[in-house]
């Protein structure tokens, strides 16, 4: 009877353990709404500055200096 | 394929060229042995040095989007606009001198100077091989042109009518320029449209009627934004990070492109021409 009991305790330690370590290495991808490539991290703010610098900004002038 | 830290460090490298260099850094140690007069020589060649820089590296900004005609027109616009506004402000300045009884000759021929600039940028053509090495040359003719006129205004009169002068010019020159800022603003949004429309092309999706929305001026270009890193933000981190990756890599490949052109007008009076790849 004692050893059916350990038994059941040593498999709900193993399930308990798989459980966690599971949860442990999935936790940083999905955190921040980051994502961590091969070679760096980007953030939302990364991708909006990415985004912003395809366009002209419509009222931007070129500069010749004043006259006055 | 370029890593992301790679791009980054690139990057950052480009973003801050003059970080190191601080005119009135050197103040300090010039002033323990040299003469006040020596020391006002250091300060104003190093503004003119600082101001130099400034100037390289906003037309070397400029050009980046010249490999296109669309950009190349848009420059060029810029360019117009920026000297027709000076030559208004010229002949105002001009008028206000003559019926105050000044002499103004020397003026007027500055002035003719800066249309002759006008008129050869009216002249070119946005699509032409040479067109980013005749910018940038007209941008730093006017740029003179508009700097000898100012010299000599003020060798000319007394603080309170340049004050004077001054306010009266600020308030009429907006309006005639309207047409200019609206044929403007249209080539720029055909441009960022253009750029929307190669955007979902990396993306894999295309959202036509917000591209549409903001062509029609429906939209600011802050929405559009918003709604576009909104887009960004729903995919999964792998195909954001494609994205990105592909957006850094031709950022930077068009930014190393205009230093080159720079480098190249600087050293031998040639940048790469217009359509050409790096």
């Amino acid at each position: 009877m004692n050893k059916k009991i350990l038994a059941v305790l040593f498999l709900l330690l193993i399930v308990v353990s798989v459980t966690v370590s599971y949860r442990i290495l999935n936790q940083p991808v999905a955190q921040n709404n980051q994502s961590n490539g091969l070679s760096g991290t980007i953030t939302q703010d990364d991708m909006a500055r990415e985004i912003n610098d395809i366009f002209i900004n419509e009222t931007q002038e070129i500069e010749i200096g004043e006259m006055v | 394929m370029i890593s992301i830290s790679s791009l980054t460090f690139a990057e950052e490298a480009g973003d801050h060229p003059d970080n190191d260099q601080n005119p009135h850094d050197n103040s300090g140690n010039d002033n323990e042995t040299g003469s006040s007069d020596d020391n006002n020589e250091n300060e104003t060649e190093d503004s003119v040095n600082e101001t130099d820089d400034a100037f390289e590296n906003e037309t070397e900004y400029e050009i980046q989007i010249m490999n296109a005609t669309l950009g190349a027109e848009i420059r060029l616009l810029q360019l117009e606009k920026a000297i027709i506004k000076n030559i208004l402000k010229g002949e105002m300045t001009i008028a206000v001198l003559k019926s105050l009884e000044f002499n103004t000759t020397e003026l007027e021929s500055l002035l003719a100077d800066l249309k002759a600039v006008l008129e050869d940028v009216e002249a070119l053509n946005a699509s032409a091989n040479d067109s980013v090495a005749r910018f940038v040359a007209l941008k730093q003719e006017s740029r003179n042109a508009t700097k000898l006129f100012k010299e000599s205004l003020h060798a000319l009169i007394d603080d309170v009518t340049l004050r004077e002068i001054r306010e009266r010019v600020r308030e009429l020159v907006g309006d005639d320029l309207q047409n200019y800022t609206r044929r403007i603003q249209n080539r720029i949004r055909q441009f960022n449209s253009n750029q929307v429309y190669r955007l979902f092309g990396i993306i894999g999706e295309a959202n036509m009627s917000l591209l549409k929305d903001y062509l029609n001026g429906n939209i600011t270009l802050d929405q559009l934004r918003f709604q576009l890193s909104k887009t960004m933000n729903q995919m999964n981190h792998e195909r954001q990070h494609e994205v990105f990756s592909e957006l850094k890599e031709e950022r930077i490949r068009n930014k190393i492109h205009a230093k080159e052109s720079m480098d190249d007008l600087k050293h031998h009076g040639k940048g790469k021409g217009h359509g050409e790849s790096p």
